[in-house]
């Protein structure tokens, strides 16, 4: 090897290693792989998911549409053939270096750090043919995050969905149509693209959690940003609790597939801000309220994410509490309280030579006057915006020139845009977001066993006179480093 | 975007893509090979056998220098194809499975198939190119299962490289990267080559590629000793006429042999008295 060679690569040695160490976020989402089906039916990650998991392909969605099952007896968590090297538990965890800085008003403060996004253990599968489950714990952990301190444990997830049950109404199934399907539980909604299954670790999707008065970040350094009283705390970004009714159907005239989700949720969320509830008390707001979500598609010439074409609708309809619990403060609020609101929204994906895929989704929301006047706010309007998000994702055969698979790249831009605030006395454009991030995920190592990514995530975000003084603020996230399940 | 923020994005960049090149171009970097097909049938939809310089592709053969062009015939290929045997590797970390049973590793379509392929194929290969191949079949749950790897001649034996295995792909990406690629692993092989008789096994690590993939399996098989059907001791025994040698159920005719053994000794892979000794032999079994 010649001086030159060998300064080459110690440099790029030195990359790597600068890359393991480098730069990390707290606006972590969670994200899910699970290699448990790789060792179930001994199939490498790449059957189900893009290059660099987490997101689906065309079979990994049909998959989980179709309750984790193939249509063989492999299915079966009863099948005499499966290996004892199938445990139906997966981890997954990403680690590296993550750095974050927020400004607005002429502060802020930056943070970086070696950590962890933290942890997920799933489970996901069957219980007899036709009956699927599913289970996502977040264990308590003692050093959370990149710094962020300690974190409670949660069962994020947690349900059981029958499958086929349009035979109980006399209509016998047809191999790969799911007419009717019932998931009870604790579950991810339908949204137009999932989250939980989004390459982009730190960067959540902001129309899915965005709600009026409260900003995309709503402290800084413990300070908190300027915000209004909003009672209603429905996203449809987080897990809710509920019923839903879901389907798949091939569509020959599309050679595509119909798909329909109608969910009936309780709550996604046991507090928020209401008036009267004392200082330093978390008041409830959940409960005994039924909100609905749905969710319908249609594709063409595929499933329309890595072949074909996906038009889509979704909307959300419900009432928020918005009188606190006098003899309970932390409870569920006060039922026959609540005020209405609404989504609506539309959503598309592209696909182009099985490498491209061009999606986004445009949601209007509306909370209406009530919400914001039980709050005590003087001449309370409704509260009315819109969102959208468009990404690019690019996962290329082989990388051009140095001719390498195994490669994910993506750009998303996210927005918000209000139309009308609930408290008059904020600007029109109070808490309008812009959000860009670049994505790059290298494919380490995959098997039927594990998978391993390189990940490299790059966010920037503004939001607009949320400053105590009104200022903007400015924020931009980092990280890098190895995201990895088993 | 300010300058400093231009800064950190360049140099993240920088850093993943860097490391990413550095980590696969070790791995598995190569542009599409330039091949050519051998005969009208190499090339179809579902199967190929082509003919691709060594040089075109990552696997470290391209050192070496083959017994190129090589002529057996069809049916001499089947006998050969038929011995190939596969077994499911031994998987798992805290519940280890054992491996699976050692099976057949070809369909008696694919071996039709494979034996005038390739038949025609070693005909025509130079001294540097390989013979690769691909089969692609449709397994019970209607998902693509592709089998790949590449064979060459080096005096009287024939390697075998198995690269995928029924590996089951779904992505077209994924698909097009082993057509075009067939000597790479798509996630490491799951299966090995088992050897039988005259066969032996080769297993290479390449550096730090074997850090995140075991190679293809590399099987060596001593051709002439399966086509005569017998120990490749009788081949260069020179003392008394042999004994009766075991025929195995898989044994060619004599008169078969005798043209194998001819043709051997045409090409110069054995000697005139190992020729004259094991000619002698067949002789005596009349």
């Amino acid at each position: 090897m010649n001086h030159r060679v060998r300064v080459q690569a110690i440099v790029m040695l030195f990359g790597l290693i600068a890359l393991v160490g480098y730069d990390w976020s707290q606006l972590t989402t969670d994200a899910q792989a699970i290699p448990a089906f790789g060792r179930k039916y001994g199939f490498s990650c790449n059957v189900c998911h893009v290059p660099g998991f987490p997101k689906l392909n065309d079979t990994g969605n049909l998959f989980r549409d179709q309750g984790y099952q193939l249509g063989a007896d492999q299915d079966l968590p009863t099948y005499e053939g499966i290996s004892m090297g199938y445990i139906p538990i997966s981890f997954r965890t990403t680690v590296g270096y993550q750095r974050a800085s927020v400004r607005t008003d002429a502060t802020g403060v930056t943070t970086g750090g070696v950590g962890f996004t933290g942890l997920d253990i799933l489970s996901f599968g069957t219980l007899h043919r036709n009956i699927a489950f599913g289970v996502v714990y977040t264990p308590g952990l003692g050093s959370a995050g990149f710094g962020t301190g300690a974190s409670d444990s949660d069962l994020e997830s947690a349900f059981v969905r029958l499958m086929r049950l349009e035979q109980f109404l006399g209509v016998k199934p047809e191999p790969g149509n799911y007419l009717l399907n019932l998931k009870v539980g604790k579950f991810e909604l339908d949204v137009p693209f999932s989250e939980k299954r989004s390459q982009t670790l730190n960067t959540p999707f902001v129309l899915y959690h965005y709600l009026p008065g409260t900003p995309y970040i709503a402290t800084i350094s413990g300070t908190s940003t300027s915000s209004y009283l909003n009672p209603n705390s429905f996203a449809i970004g987080e897990n809710q609790p509920g019923f839903e009714l879901a389907g798949l159907k091939k569509t020959a005239a599309t050679e595509g597939f119909f798909r329909y989700s109608l969910a009936a949720l309780t709550t996604n969320a046991f507090s928020g801000p209401l008036s009267g509830c004392s200082a330093g008390t978390t008041c409830g707001t959940g409960g005994r309220n039924v909100n609905f979500y749905g969710h319908v598609t249609q594709s063409f010439g595929g499933y329309g994410i890595v072949s074909g074409h996906r038009l889509g609708l979704f909307g959300a309809y419900g009432t928020a509490p918005t009188v606190v619990n006098a003899t309970c403060p932390t409870c569920q609020a006060v039922a026959g309280s609540g005020q209405p609101f609404y989504r609506i929204g539309g959503d598309f994906s592209l696909t182009y030579e099985g490498q491209w895929n061009l999606f986004g989704a445009l949601m209007y929301g509306n909370d209406s006057k009530n919400l914001f006047a039980s709050q005590g706010i003087v001449n309370a309007q409704r509260a009315t915006w819109y969102g959208a998000f468009v990404q690019l994702d690019w996962y290329p055969t082989q990388l051009p020139i140095v001719h390498m698979p195994g490669w994910l790249f993506s750009y998303r831009y996210d927005l918000i845009r209000n139309i009308q605030q609930g408290d008059p006395t904020f600007a029109k454009n109070y808490n309008n977001v812009n959000s860009q991030t670049f994505m790059g995920r290298y494919y380490l190592h995959q098997s039927s066993r594990t998978d391993i990514a390189l990940h490299m995530e790059y966010n920037f975000y503004e939001t607009a006179r949320v400053g105590t003084r009104g200022g903007d603020l400015h924020g931009q996230t980092l990280l890098s480093g190895i995201d990895f399940a088993f | 975007m300010g300058p400093s923020r231009v800064r950190l994005v360049l140099l993240s960049m920088c850093l993943v893509v860097g490391s990413g090149a550095f980590l696969s171009a070790t791995l598995v970097g190569a542009a599409t090979p330039i091949t050519r097909p051998p005969c009208d049938q190499c090339e179809e939809a579902a199967r190929f056998v082509r003919l691709q310089p060594v040089s075109e592709d990552s696997y470290a053969v391209s050192a070496r220098h083959f017994t190129h062009p090589f002529v057996l015939p069809p049916e001499e290929w089947t006998t050969l194809l038929g011995t190939l045997q596969i077994q499911r590797q031994a998987e798992g970390l805290l519940f280890r499975d054992p491996p699976g049973p050692v099976l057949p590793a070809l369909t008696p379509e694919d071996i039709s198939y494979l034996s005038g392929a390739l038949s025609q194929a070693f005909a025509q290969a130079q001294p540097h190119e390989m013979v690769v191949f691909g089969l692609s079949h449709l397994n019970a749950y209607q998902m693509a299962e592709i089998t790949t790897g590449g064979w060459f001649v080096e005096g009287p034996s024939v390697h075998v490289v198995l690269a995928n295995y029924r590996q089951v792909v779904t992505m077209p990406g994924t698909r097009w990267l082993l057509w075009e690629h067939p000597l790479r692993s798509d996630a490491g092989p799951r299966y090995d080559l088992i050897p039988g008789h005259h066969q032996t096994m080769v297993r290479e690590s390449s550096g730090i590629s074997s850090l995140f993939s075991s190679p293809p399996s590399e099987l060596v098989i001593a051709y002439p000793a399966i086509l005569l059907g017998e120990s490749v001791e009788d081949l260069t025994r020179q003392e008394s006429p042999a004994p009766v040698v075991e025929m195995g159920p898989s044994s060619i005719a004599i008169e078969s042999r005798f043209r194998v053994l001819k043709r051997l000794h045409e090409q110069g892979l054995i000697s005139e008295e190992e020729y004259r000794t094991k000619k002698q032999q067949l002789l005596d079994r009349f």
